[in-house]
């Protein structure tokens, strides 16, 4: 279970490597001076803080036994961190645009791809820089007629360091200003109380927190130190009271024992959210590409029936995905009425038989879901 | 041929001609003798053509010839240093044919012996001959045969290289094989671990820590199939503790399969009890009675039901509507879709009535089976 973010940082990473060109950046000032703020009571000296915080050459300057996930290294933001999700072959993709920060995770999700070759490499940090930032805002602002999506949780959860480098606070405030830009922090962590307040009476802001949910009994087994649901959710209604709008993602849904009745009741603890209408739930279920097949072998579910989809990616039996979508969609329309559900990286079949067809669903997800035109792609 | 020859193992440096030929008798049978063909790295040449030619440092060996009888004490005795476990057929635990060990092997690749207390021989490499020498040593018109002995001291590490490069099978060593010759360098140094040559003699394309490491973890009767080569590691390493105790049974269960079906049967097991779907007692309950390919078939039924269930049904309908008709019905990989395939040939206007008239037999059966690709039910 997810301990509180100083705790945690203080437990699971030991240094901060700041490439030369960020090592006069403001958010290195601010994370050593939260570094100190919140190791360093007693005024004892820089180098007994738990993590500490070293700007190096580049990265090659890094010993090489420092490139472990216990090293975060901050870099400027690259070509290729800003664009398409790369949705996967032969699946619909929700054209959703990513924009990669936190890259790496340490929460230790026995389904995650980072399992397979997070092992032996460091997390990294992109700072996004102000071009990258403009170019955000210009997409935005000359597609004033779509709702533009964009979230920092592809390849990284959101909020995890986020109470350290605050760069999620930079970023809801430089693009939260923009109507028709949906920026989407995705997290499995309840670490939203150091984001600023955003909304103003009875108007909520543009930024979404979109929070992976899933039954405690997965959690439990599978989401290594995520937060619980209970956190998760509690966490949900906070930032909710602050202004920022929600989605879920049960994402992956697991195939456990009585999955019905677990998933079920998470569906009905999301109805306490009807009041602030969640901007979108997303389903998925379990996938994994045959490279991690080795990580998961000890794991409950992979005795579960997968099979090689069009991608290469292993999912369920095209059977059971389709139950599993359509009766967490009938359970999610009775608690959710208004909010719209789309099903993550899945096959057009499977959408045409959970939806019957695309016509039942795309006036609620046109708005969403439409490709922006983003110009040069990754 | 009773002359001496000197021979040394080099880094490739040294020269390397001269291969001293000759004809020599065994038994009424006459033998094409050319020494020096230890491996490519190593060499063999008269003792006239010496001169500069020993790399400096390298390990010096002489050609030698002793009695069938010397030899056959020498292969028989206590002191040995048998790495490879060489079986009284002159083959090895891990293979080995009797044409490896003839005369004609034994001239070509002679014994490599080095010195022992009291003057006396240890011999590091050539144990697939003892059969055929102590068969030599009994009979009284015996020829003398050549051997490689090695001048002076040599450790531990030395004997375990020139015994490799002398076996040659670099990526075919057994695992027990490299498992006595890893712990055999490690005790002769002092568990520093082995060098990256003996390593690289081993095997080139593997990491052998690595692999050394999980074959140890394993349990002796997993060992015991992986030199058998009746199962893989990976597939060692997901059998389950409470698997162990029965594995006999699981060797009744696999008989009479193929390498790759036993490795399926295996980890359909290894799934069922890691899952805790049910126990190995309730597993070979239900599959008494049933081995090789039944068994298989029935451990895939359980594990994939709704896989197996919905290729039956889909079965059941392409013999209905197909068997006998000309047509052939292909349903989507690993059933990712919503639509059946159908095809056939025709060679005039009539079959082609017959086969449209036959696939309109399918009528009203088609959205039900597209329906399985799509529902549980």
């Amino acid at each position: 279970m997810l301990i509180n973010s100083w705790d945690y940082y203080s437990q699971t990473v030991d240094r901060i490597y700041w490439t030369e060109d960020t090592g006069s950046s403001p958010i290195r000032r601010r994370v050593e001076d939260r570094l100190r703020r919140q190791y360093r009571s007693d005024g004892s000296p820089d180098a007994v803080l738990p993590v500490q915080s070293v700007v190096v050459g580049d990265i090659s300057s890094i010993p090489a036994e420092h490139l472990t996930a216990r090293t975060i290294v901050v870099r400027p933001d690259q070509r290729g961190d800003f664009g398409r999700c790369p949705g996967t072959h032969g699946h619909l993709c929700c054209n959703y645009l990513t924009l990669n920060v936190y890259l790496g995770c340490t929460l230790g999700c026995t389904y995650c791809i980072m399992q397979s070759y997070l092992r032996n490499r460091t997390l990294e940090i992109h700072l996004p820089g102000e071009s990258t930032i403009t170019r955000i805002r210009d997409l935005a602002r000359s597609n004033p007629q779509r709702t533009v999506r964009l979230g920092t949780g592809e390849v990284g959860d959101s909020l995890l360091y986020d109470p350290l480098f605050g760069i999620s606070e930079d970023l809801v405030a430089r693009l939260g200003d923009i109507e028709n830009l949906r920026f989407e922090l995705k997290t499995k962590t309840d670490f939203v109380d150091h984001l600023p307040d955003i909304g103003s009476p009875g108007a909520k802001g543009n930024t979404v927190i979109g929070f992976s949910v899933n039954p405690q009994e997965v959690i439990d087994q599978e989401e290594g130190v995520a937060a619980s649901l209970r956190d998760r959710l509690a966490a949900a209604r906070r930032a909710a009271e602050r202004g920022y709008r929600l989605a879920f993602h049960f994402d992956p849904m697991i195939r456990v024992g009585p999955w019905k009745e677990l998933y079920a009741g998470v569906a009905e603890l999301l109805e306490s959210f009807r009041d602030v209408r969640p901007e979108w739930i997303s389903l998925g279920t379990l996938r994994y590409p045959t490279g991690l097949k080795n990580h998961i072998e000890a794991r409950p579910y992979s005795v579960h029936e997968f099979v090689s989809s069009g991608d290469g990616k292993m999912r369920y039996l095209q059977p059971l995905r389709a139950e599993m979508y359509r009766f967490m969609r009938r359970r999610l329309a009775e608690v959710l009425p208004e909010t719209p559900v789309y099903l993550c990286m899945e096959s057009a079949t499977v959408w045409r038989t959970v939806t019957q067809g695309f016509s039942e669903v795309l006036p609620d997800l046109r708005s969403i879901m439409q490709p922006v035109p983003i110009g040069v792609e990754r | 041929m009773e002359q001496n020859f000197r021979c040394c193992t080099s880094n490739g440096a040294a020269p390397y001609k001269g291969y001293p030929e000759g004809l020599m008798n065994f038994h009424g049978r006459m033998v094409r003798i050319r020494f020096g063909v230890v491996n490519a790295s190593s060499c063999c040449y008269p003792v006239s053509m010496e001169s500069g030619s020993i790399v400096p440092g390298s390990l010096v060996v002489e050609a030698k010839m002793v009695s069938p009888g010397e030899l056959h004490a020498a292969l028989e005795g206590d002191d040995r240093f048998d790495i490879f476990r060489h079986t009284d057929n002159g083959g090895t635990d891990n293979g080995g044919t009797d044409s490896q060990c003839g005369p004609e092997q034994l001239m070509v690749r002679p014994p490599i012996l080095g010195p022992a207390e009291g003057g006396t021989y240890r011999v590091v490499w050539g144990f697939r001959y003892r059969s055929f020498v102590a068969e030599l040593a009994a009979r009284r018109d015996s020829p003398m045969l050549p051997i490689l002995s090695v001048v002076g001291s040599v450790d531990t590490e030395e004997m375990v290289k020139l015994a490799l490069r002398a076996e040659d099978r670099r990526g075919r060593y057994g695992w027990d094989e490299i498992d006595r010759v890893c712990t055999v360098v490690a005790a002769g140094t002092n568990g520093i671990g082995i060098s990256d040559s003996i390593r690289d003699a081993l095997d080139s394309r593997h990491d052998i820590s690595d692999l050394l490491e999980r074959y140890r973890n394993l349990a002796p009767v997993l060992q015991d199939a992986l030199n058998g080569e009746s199962i893989d590691i990976r597939t060692a390493e997901l059998i389950p503790d409470t698997l162990i105790p029965r594995w006999p049974r699981l060797e009744t269960l696999t008989k009479d399969v193929s390498f790759s079906e036993r490795r399926q049967i295996l980890r359909f097991l290894a799934d069922f009890v890691r899952a805790g779907v049910t126990s190995p007692d309730e597993i070979f309950e239900e599959q008494a009675g049933r081995t090789g390919r039944d068994a298989l078939q029935e451990l895939r039924r359980l594990r994939y039901p709704t896989v197996t269930d919905l290729e039956t049904r889909l079965t059941e309908f392409r013999n209905q509507f197909t068997r006998g008709r000309g047509i052939t019905v292909d349903f989507p990989a690993n059933y990712e879709g919503d639509y059946l395939g159908v095809s056939f040939r025709i060679t005039s206007d009539r079959e082609l009535t017959r086969r449209i008239g036959e696939l309109q037999k399918m009528e009203g059966h088609v959205d039900k089976l597209v329906g399985l690709l799509l529902s549980d039910r």
